[in-house]
């Protein structure tokens, strides 16, 4: 027992260290990749060459990154990611929380494709500037740069307050229902060597810790079709009672220091080669 | 292990890579076909000018080619994406004939080095009234009221 203990402290501790130094050295990954996605549409309905921009490099690095390894950019890498679970945890550790039920969570996990949908179509129709003023990442980078003249931002800074709000008391409440890039790294085809996979017949009877930890309400061992919304906290693996919940074909328990801090090393790497 | 909704997601992606790749293409073609057309037009204009005309033109390019600036390396300072961006401009023959960025700590390097086109620009149009990167405004706008800054020195009496 006292191992188990050790080892979920180890988990934790390595996962922030990743999300602190991406949060400092990588900040704005996020928001490039995704005005990758913006400036491609943009392009297109401009009648231009889409050019090999750092965008598009940015946009190419996530995605094939996501298609390799799952959400692991979400859990680990992403600064409004890691922002959002840092607020959780302080709020949690104090003692206010809500619960909703699995299936509200579902449902409202389809806000991030609306989102996605909203954004593209104003992009493609010319009109983005509009849905500019409202921007919540560029308010959060200038802030994260320790640029305080906000002029101008009203609106976005309204936006960015009630989602700090939602941050404090749903884990990953902003990735979960409205990020548009995790919208669309949900919807991508995830290789499963390294996805969260759960050994059902194992079980023990009427446990359900694993889905019921899980920010994300995912179901595990049920068909694949909810694992797009894995963002590879790890939670449900920690806290499996039998270490049922494996990656890499039943190899690993997903949450071991060293493979998870391999593929964090190969993302820094990456990213700082072509960036 | 792999799944039907693997194969279909796969396949949608790969369609919207193609799709993008053979826009780029036909794009691409029709950029080139367009410039051809404008330098056969204006060959055949050059053409159809008598020597003179030329010469006349080309002398009073010449004089306009000296500019408004005062010959010198100017450096000027502006507020960018998170924090000052430091450029130099540099004026030959009263022409803006260099720009740089000399320092930028705090920019972002993807959105940095989007903005370096505003660079081209500038020599571009001799001037710092120029459209700044779609993505990239604050660190565009940094560079370009740095470039104003800088040039405001360089205007002589």
């Amino acid at each position: 027992m006292k191992s188990k203990a050790k080892a979920i402290t180890a988990y934790t501790v390595t996962r922030f260290i990743i999300q602190a130094i991406f949060f400092l050295f990588l900040p704005a990954l996020f928001s490039s990749a995704f005005t990758g996605v913006r400036y491609i549409a943009e392009r297109i309905f401009e009648h231009e060459v889409v050019g090999l921009n750092h965008f598009i490099i940015t946009l190419i690095i996530l995605l094939s990154f996501t298609i390799l390894f799952g959400r692991f950019f979400c859990g680990y890498a992403c600064a409004f990611g890691s922002l959002g679970d840092w607020l959780f945890a302080f709020f949690s550790f104090v003692g206010i929380r809500i619960k909703i039920s699995g299936r509200v969570l579902h449902l409202l996990q389809y806000g991030k494709y609306i989102v996605l949908i909203v954004i593209l179509a104003a992009c493609f129709t010319g009109r983005y500037s509009m849905l500019a003023k409202v921007d919540p990442w560029t308010l959060f980078s200038l802030l994260r740069a320790g640029n305080f003249n906000l002029t101008g931002q009203l609106p976005a800074a309204i936006l960015f307050l009630l989602i700090l709000i939602g941050m404090c008391f749903f884990e990953r409440f902003f990735c979960q229902f409205l990020c548009p890039m995790g919208a669309i790294l949900a919807l991508l085809p995830v290789l499963p060597f390294t996805v969260f996979d759960r050994e059902k017949e194992n079980c023990i009877e009427g446990c359900s810790l694993c889905v019921r930890t899980c920010p994300a309400a995912i179901s595990l061992g049920e068909g694949r079709s909810k694992y797009g919304d894995c963002f590879q906290c790890g939670k449900c693996s920690a806290k499996c009672p039998k270490a049922n919940i494996r990656t890499c074909f039943g190899k690993f328990r997903g949450i071991e220091s060293v493979p998870v801090l391999g593929k964090a090393i190969l993302l820094f790497v990456v990213c700082y080669y072509f960036l | 292990m792999i799944g039907k909704i693997f194969t279909l997601r796969l396949l949608s992606c790969i369609i919207i890579v193609v799709t993008v790749f053979y826009y780029n293409q036909m794009m691409e073609l029709s950029n080139a076909l367009d410039e051809a057309n404008q330098r056969i037009e204006t060959a055949s204009a050059r053409q159809t000018e008598s020597g003179r005309l030329q010469k006349d033109v080309s002398n009073a390019a010449s004089s306009l080619v000296h500019g408004i600036y005062v010959d010198g390396r100017y450096e000027g300072t502006a507020e960018g994406y998170g924090g000052a961006v430091t450029v130099e401009v540099i004026v030959t023959n009263g022409c803006i004939s260099g720009i740089e960025v000399l320092s930028s700590e705090n920019e972002d390097a993807a959105y940095y080095n989007m903005a370096l086109d505003v660079l081209d620009r500038i020599i571009d149009s001799q001037g710092v009234d120029v459209d700044v990167v779609s993505g990239a405004t604050y660190t565009s706008n940094g560079i370009i009221n740095g470039a104003k800054d800088a040039l405001s020195k360089a205007m002589g009496e």
